[in-house]
């Protein structure tokens, strides 16, 4: 019985690392340092791929025992990564029982994000901020930063939408660069191409090109190749948005030279 | 890079924290992800400023933001994605994205394929860059760590 309860805890440690945005590498290694926390070698073997956690025991109670969990909708709260690699460090060095992990496992699943106001306002940092390190103007800072409101608010509003991530980001390009491209007919833009460049960045794969380096450094070349090709994905569903609205303000404003 | 290093270091200081944010990371860290940032890109902007060679720049700059979030990491008992992440970004080539889309949608191929190359070498940079650090061993990082009083 005991060793069944280790294998559900391990696999709900995994189960949230791996969805708020944990690497490959670091869901394995928990969850097999948990399993390993046991009185007798259970022989536990882990494999994980951004899709799905597979994990077996073979113990003297229990037999052989094997839990394949599948993950859908990856979201990024590195918070809950934090919080769950802490609890299995706690765990592991004998602080806290299972009941105790379990109750904690509940309150990480439960840790609130920030509030909408809070991650409008970062938003609208990146944007403005992006566009001075781009060398832009003063005034395009501040147009920029409307265009960030603008993209804060589509990201929060499409977050609730069962759509793939790259649709996501494909709406949210198209709605910031007819933000500025407004601002550019109203001509109180000084340089709509810096704008652009600038507000795009909450949008750019970062997230996806760290983690697939170091997927693939540690040798998990399922998780490492499919970041990267996330990441490409995300680039170029970004930069079509751009190409529609573009294209879109040309044709109506007559094929004039942008 | 018309503002002086000092703003530069704000500016993405503050640009970096805005993407701890939205990752939400804790709270207690996320001006920790702000300065892996701030330094990342002053660095990027230093050594690109003096060398003319902007994939020297992108390396440095994100060779300085995996080894500040693998200090950071030991320092604060963390996993080192809460600082990596926010630390990398601002160095992720978006302004490339928009102009190989501008060569796209104007024909001109030559610009089309010069932009996008310029992308995947910025993104292989970064990869080879934080290959590079996060194969270096964990005592390397552990500086200031108390010895243990011999016997």
């Amino acid at each position: 019985m005991e060793e069944k309860l280790l294998l559900d805890f391990a696999m709900g440690v995994g189960e949230i690392m791996l969805k708020n945005g944990a690497e490959t590498q670091r869901v394995e290694n928990t969850m097999e340092r948990i399993l390993q926390s046991a009185y007798y070698n259970l022989m536990p073997e882990t494999f994980v791929t951004p899709t799905g956690i597979f994990a077996g025991i073979t113990g003297p109670l229990s037999g052989s025992v094997t839990k394949v969990k599948r993950i859908e909708g990856r979201t990024i709260n590195l918070e809950k990564v934090a919080a769950a690699n802490e609890l299995s460090r706690k765990f592991v060095s004998g602080k806290i029982s299972v009941r105790e992990a379990f109750d904690e496992l509940e309150v990480i699943s439960n840790l609130k994000e920030y509030r909408q106001s809070t991650n409008l306002v970062s938003y609208v940092l990146i944007s403005m901020c992006f566009t001075l390190l781009f060398n832009g103007t003063i005034n395009d800072a501040l147009l920029s930063a409307i265009a960030g409101a603008a993209l804060g608010l589509a990201m929060s509003a499409l977050r609730k939408l069962p759509t793939a991530g790259f649709i996501t980001s494909l709406i949210a390009s198209i709605v910031v660069t007819a933000a500025i491209l407004v601002f550019q007919y109203r001509g109180i833009a000084d340089n709509y191409e810096i704008m652009i460049m600038g507000s795009i960045m909450p949008l750019v794969p970062g997230y996806a090109i760290t983690n697939g380096a170091k997927d693939i450094l540690y040798g998990d070349f399922i998780s490492g190749g499919t970041m990267m090709i996330d990441a490409v994905l995300t680039a170029v569903f970004v930069a079509a948005g751009v190409g529609i609205a573009l294209t879109t303000y040309n044709m109506l404003m007559g094929g004039a030279a942008l | 890079m018309i503002y002086p290093y000092i703003a530069q270091f704000f500016l993405a200081a503050a640009a970096a924290a805005g993407f701890a944010v939205i990752f939400n990371c804790p709270r207690q860290k996320v001006y920790l992800g702000g300065f892996c940032g701030g330094v990342a890109w002053v660095v990027y902007s230093f050594v690109y400023v003096s060398t003319i060679n902007e994939l020297l720049g992108v390396f440095f700059g994100a060779v300085t933001a995996a080894v500040l979030s693998r200090f950071f990491s030991y320092r604060h008992m963390a996993p080192s994605t809460l600082f990596l992440i926010p630390g990398i970004v601002p160095l992720v080539p978006g302004s490339l994205m928009y102009k190989t889309m501008k060569g796209v949608l104007e024909t001109n191929i030559y610009d089309t394929f010069i932009e996008a190359s310029r992308a995947i070498k910025f993104a292989g940079v970064i990869a080879v860059a934080i290959v590079l650090v996060f194969s270096l061993p964990y005592s390397v990082f552990e500086i200031g760590k108390q010895k243990k009083p011999k016997a």
